[in-house]
């Protein structure tokens, strides 16, 4: 497969001319497109003007979201202006953040998300809420033309994700994804020596995610004071209230995620797709086996071993396809396996390679630069300004996401799948295919 | 406690199941269920796991009922789940088993729940149409979207947009004359996303039409942009030198343009270009 322009740099992987190009062809049979833009419409330099400061609202700010919302409030061309949770006391400890940060009482609180998106004033959202409400202010917050930089794993389930990746596509939505790996340098620089066959031909990819828990079961519990739990379990079922079901214990259980598997696939696996050049296709065969939580109302994968085959032609530096192994049984990052040698990634900087010399290896000219980001929060503001890609888009969180909601799919069924990533459904499976998207509660649906 | 006729002491184990008790029980008859699936077994423990919905089994049982029956269930229990779209405790549950299954027969039974159903089960049905993509419930729901329950009215307009056909798009479009003002929004979304999947299943000049309805001016900027590129994707902007002198007046659609000039992000991203590049 060609590479793509969204994991090029804007800068070096794309010139200008190709992509007028491209846009033409794919405008097959009407006019050249971009002649009939007036040169007012671009800057001299290429960038569009930059507004004013950016205007922000929160939308969940438990202790992801605010830790996000505090890393935007160090940004001077960002303001913070209202902030929304259905807990009381995680959205006031948030406003009480953002006043102390400018000094001053205006920052709105909400309940709801729909009155904060209601605002007249807000240039983009940061979403940071449980996995099983990822998809409905998303795609509200897009059809009112905000940019959105949100949580992974992208979302609860494949069409909500396909859902996502439509809607932003079809509004012109600039996005992040909260994969932030993408703006280190070691992932980064991993990933494009792989993607220049530095390694030879790869064969394996093994990404190592965190091993799953288990709790006892759980008695029924009065709702806390100020936690609005229905708004909280929105379109999933109804469930009775215990606290081990909620803020970040909601990763366990498969109503509201998908376990340890859901949570570091947007990492690793999106760091393993961005080296194989795969971030927009997927396996086309899916075994797995688990283990699981024998009781409790903690559900996911405890243990868990993805063997996830990817066709020929589906990576530029796999000729003859090549497996992905996601489980806990390795240790935590990225390693891609070729022939001449191999890279392995993970968090706090860390890059190693067989033959060491691998690491010292230079990315001529000619060859794929993937797109750099040295600041993911930095890189999204620049790029609401600018129009252009971020680094971390919304179409590779969805097909790496995918990667592991087909795993928990052949766990759950117990056998081998088949999968068509061109049409995102399985190969002559029906069964299968009932596990592609959950009816949601009401009043709840996609496309409030 | 009535009890269901079924031998299976698996099954019988789960009807008096309540929230806080040990679950070993419920995965012993998911077990079996997952075992069922595609095996001459499916349908009698599908029959089995539907005919505890009208036991005296505990609604948590029923809840977990529900749960299997979206994996187990086929077009044969519909007669036995579709009174509970209906059910003021099972009416979510009794879509969440149903939605997955294919079939006229359970269409049909939407079809009718929806006709009957008071306003917090009609947007969970019209909700479950639209997921289904069930285009002869575009009359139903069409009725639904003059409903002058917002959410009521949104939650069908929404679904029409998602079904996504020819004659759902004509009702989207014939809407604009009957729901109230702040309803055309939302009609104007749902008919973007139907355009876009004209366009995935290749009836890109019904939805050209509709993008360029979209762009006027009496639409909001964030619609009149997604219309915009909508057009730039089908090759619809026709007479460029009327188009120019449009964008040169016009700054949303002029911003709409310039920044899809700039987001280099437009090969493999929709289902349809996906199957078009294989």
């Amino acid at each position: 497969m060609a590479d793509t322009p969204e994991s090029t740099s804007p800068d070096q992987g794309i010139s200008r001319r190709s992509f007028l190009k491209r846009s033409t062809a794919a405008a097959a049979g009407a006019v050249a497109f971009p002649y009939i833009i007036p040169a007012s419409a671009l800057g001299a330099d290429g960038h569009v003007a930059p507004s004013n400061r950016i205007v922000m609202g929160c939308i969940g700010v438990g202790s992801q979201g605010t830790g996000n919302m505090k890393g935007f409030l160090n940004f001077n061309e960002c303001q913070v202006v209202a902030v929304c949770d259905v807990d009381r006391a995680h959205r006031h400890n948030a406003r009480d953040v953002v006043n102390q940060r400018y000094g001053n009482n205006d920052c709105a609180d909400y309940n709801d998300f729909r009155e904060l998106l209601d605002r007249d004033d807000l240039d983009v959202v940061s979403i940071a809420v449980p996995d099983h409400w990822h998809a409905i202010p998303a795609i509200a917050a897009a059809k009112r033309g905000l940019d959105i930089y949100a949580e992974k794993p992208l979302a609860l389930t494949i069409r909500e994700g396909r859902a996502m990746v439509d809607t932003m596509h079809r509004y012109g939505t600039v996005w992040q994804t909260g994969s932030w790996q993408r703006s280190r340098a070691n992932f980064h620089r991993g990933a494009e020596l792989v993607r220049n066959g530095r390694i030879g031909q790869v064969h394996t990819v093994e990404v190592g995610l965190p091993t799953g828990s288990a709790i006892e079961p759980q008695p029924e519990m009065p709702i806390p004071d100020g936690f609005d739990y229905d708004f909280w379990l929105g379109p999933a079922p109804d469930a009775p209230y215990t606290e081990k079901r909620c803020h970040w214990d909601f990763r366990w259980i498969f109503d509201y995620s998908g376990g340890q598997l859901t949570d570091w696939a947007a990492h690793h696996c999106d760091i393993a797709n961005w080296g194989m050049g795969t971030e927009y296709t997927g396996p086309v065969s899916i075994k797995a086996k688990g283990e699981f939580p024998e009781d409790g109302i903690w559900n996911t994968a405890i243990n868990y071993m993805l063997e996830c085959r990817f066709a020929p032609g589906a990576s530029p530096v796999a000729p003859d396809g090549f497996t992905m192994l996601v489980s806990n049984s390795f240790p935590m990052g990225c390693r891609w396996k070729g022939t001449e040698g191999e890279i392995f990634v993970d968090r706090g900087d860390t890059i190693t390679a067989e033959p060491a010399s691998v690491l010292d290896s230079v990315i001529g000219a000619d060859e794929v630069h993937l797109y750099q980001s040295l600041d993911h929060a930095q890189n999204f503001f620049d790029c609401v300004r600018s129009r252009r890609q971020c680094v971390a888009p919304i179409a590779p969180a969805h097909h790496a996401i995918a990667i592991a909601h087909l795993g928990n799919i052949a766990m759950r069924l117990e056998r081998e799948l088949h999968w068509d990533p061109a049409t995102e459904t399985f190969v002559n499976d029906p069964e299968a295919d009932r596990f592609l998207e959950r009816a949601m509660r009401g009043p709840w649906h996609l496309y409030i | 406690m009535m009890t269901t006729s079924s031998a299976r002491p698996e099954i019988a184990a789960i009807q008096s199941y309540e929230f806080g008790q040990s679950r070993k029980p419920l995965d012993a008859v998911a077990k079996l269920v997952v075992g069922a699936v595609g095996t001459p077994n499916q349908q009698q423990l599908a029959h089995e796991m539907a005919a505890l919905l009208s036991s005296g089994a505990t609604l948590e049982a029923k809840r977990f009922a529900c749960r299997q029956l979206a994996v187990i269930a086929t077009e044969a229990q519909t007669a036995a789940i579709a009174p509970y779209l209906l059910d003021e405790d099972l009416s979510d549950m009794a879509r969440y088993a149903l939605q997955p299954v294919a079939g006229d027969a359970v269409d049909r039974a939407l079809i009718d729940a929806l006709a009957k159903a008071n306003d917090d089960q009609a947007i969970g049905i019209a909700t479950t149409l639209g997921a289904r993509r069930t285009d002869r419930a575009v009359a139903s729901l069409k009725k639904r979207a003059a409903s002058g329950n917002a959410a009521v009215a949104r939650a069908a307009i929404a679904a029409l947009g998602r079904i996504g056909t020819p004659r759902a798009a004509r009702a989207l479009t014939s809407l604009n004359d009957h729901v109230a003002a702040e309803r055309k929004y939302d009609v104007a979304n749902a008919l973007l996303l139907a355009a876009s999947t004209l366009v995935a299943e290749g009836k890109g000049e019904r939805a050209e039409a509709i993008y360029e309805d979209l762009v006027a001016p009496e639409h909001s900027d964030s619609v009149r942009k997604a219309a915009f590129l909508g057009l730039v994707r089908t090759g619809g902007l026709q007479d460029p030198e009327t188009w120019r002198a449009r964008l040169d007046q016009d700054p949303v659609l002029r911003e709409a343009a310039a920044g899809y000039l700039r987001h280099a992000a437009d090969r493999y991203v929709t289902l349809a270009e996906q199957q078009t590049a294989r």
